[in-house]
């Protein structure tokens, strides 16, 4: 698929842009096809962001963010 | 000690309310080491990238942008970190809506998203129209309607191009950054929000603190 550019060249597409969108339908619901896959995108994004595990990073063994007297979490 | 001056009041309730630590803090709770937790920051960062290709777009103007192709090139970045802006910005929300995070008096910093989000999708769309090509005419005549059949079609003219202009490089984006500058100042102020269920003093789980001892 090429797409015209102002200067006089082409660049190639990974998706066709000539013809119509694809639409689905349901009920007064119109969406495009393109916009269903931004939004399974962000979802999927969503979901990864609360599954995958985070990196540990150097002050991970740190609980909180105030910083104890070095005496006052030592456990008998 | 109260002071009679406002500006010594100020001073003294910015010391009291943003100190350095708090301001610019280099530890965080356990619970923020947590990839949804990054989705703010990201936010940020697509901002940040906005703003310069924005700026150098109205720098150098439609021509440019249209015809060459450094223009094409910040162009392109524009629109690529506004639709990253909106997905990280999308899942924070959810993040942040899942997680109840106005509990503990951050209902101004819920509130100031809330309202950052709406000025971003003005923002957005008066871009939309100015890009200054058949896409931006198509969105234009169609929002017209829209604009129109909610009642607002006199005073927020979309086929009007230098009202939306100044809208979209003006107005709309210092009400964008002076709201998340408000939004990241009462994040350093109230802190960032737990997940439900941990106890934000220790970073543990509420139910180990205060149900029965834990068994072994």
């Amino acid at each position: 698929m090429i797409l015209g550019w102002p200067g006089g060249g082409s660049a190639p597409l990974a998706v066709g842009l000539d013809g119509t969108g694809k639409y689905i339908h349901w009920g007064v619901i119109q969406l495009s096809i393109s916009n269903l896959v931004v939004i399974g995108v962000v979802v999927a994004l969503f979901v990864a962001a609360i599954l995958l595990p985070f990196p540990a990073g150097r002050d991970s063994e740190a609980p909180n963010r105030t910083d104890p007297p070095d005496d006052a979490g030592s456990q008998p | 000690m109260s002071r009679s001056s406002w500006t010594g009041r100020l001073r003294d309730a910015a010391a009291r309310e943003l100190p350095p630590e708090k301001l610019l803090p280099d530890r965080q709770p356990a619970y923020v080491a947590s990839w949804i937790y990054v989705f703010g920051v990201l936010t940020l960062a697509a901002l940040a990238f906005i703003i310069v290709s924005g700026t150098l777009l109205a720098l150098k103007g439609p021509g440019w942008w249209h015809g060459s192709a450094v223009g094409h090139f910040v162009n392109s970045l524009h629109l690529w970190s506004v639709e990253l802006f909106f997905t990280f910005m999308v899942v924070h929300l959810w993040g942040k809506f899942f997680m109840a995070s106005w509990r503990g008096r951050r209902a101004l910093t819920w509130v100031t998203g809330a309202v950052t989000f709406l000025a971003s999708v003005g923002t957005a769309f008066t871009g939309y129209i100015v890009q200054e090509n058949f896409a931006s005419q198509w969105i234009a005549t169609q929002a017209k309607d829209g604009m129109n059949s909610v009642g607002i079609g006199a005073f927020w003219n979309v086929l009007n191009f230098g009202q939306m202009l100044l809208w979209h490089v003006t107005l709309l984006p210092a009400a964008v950054i002076a709201l998340t500058g408000l939004h990241v100042l009462m994040v350093r102020v109230r802190g960032v929000a737990p997940p439900i269920g941990i106890d934000p003093a220790t970073g543990e789980a509420r139910t180990a603190m205060t149900g029965s001892a834990p068994t072994r």
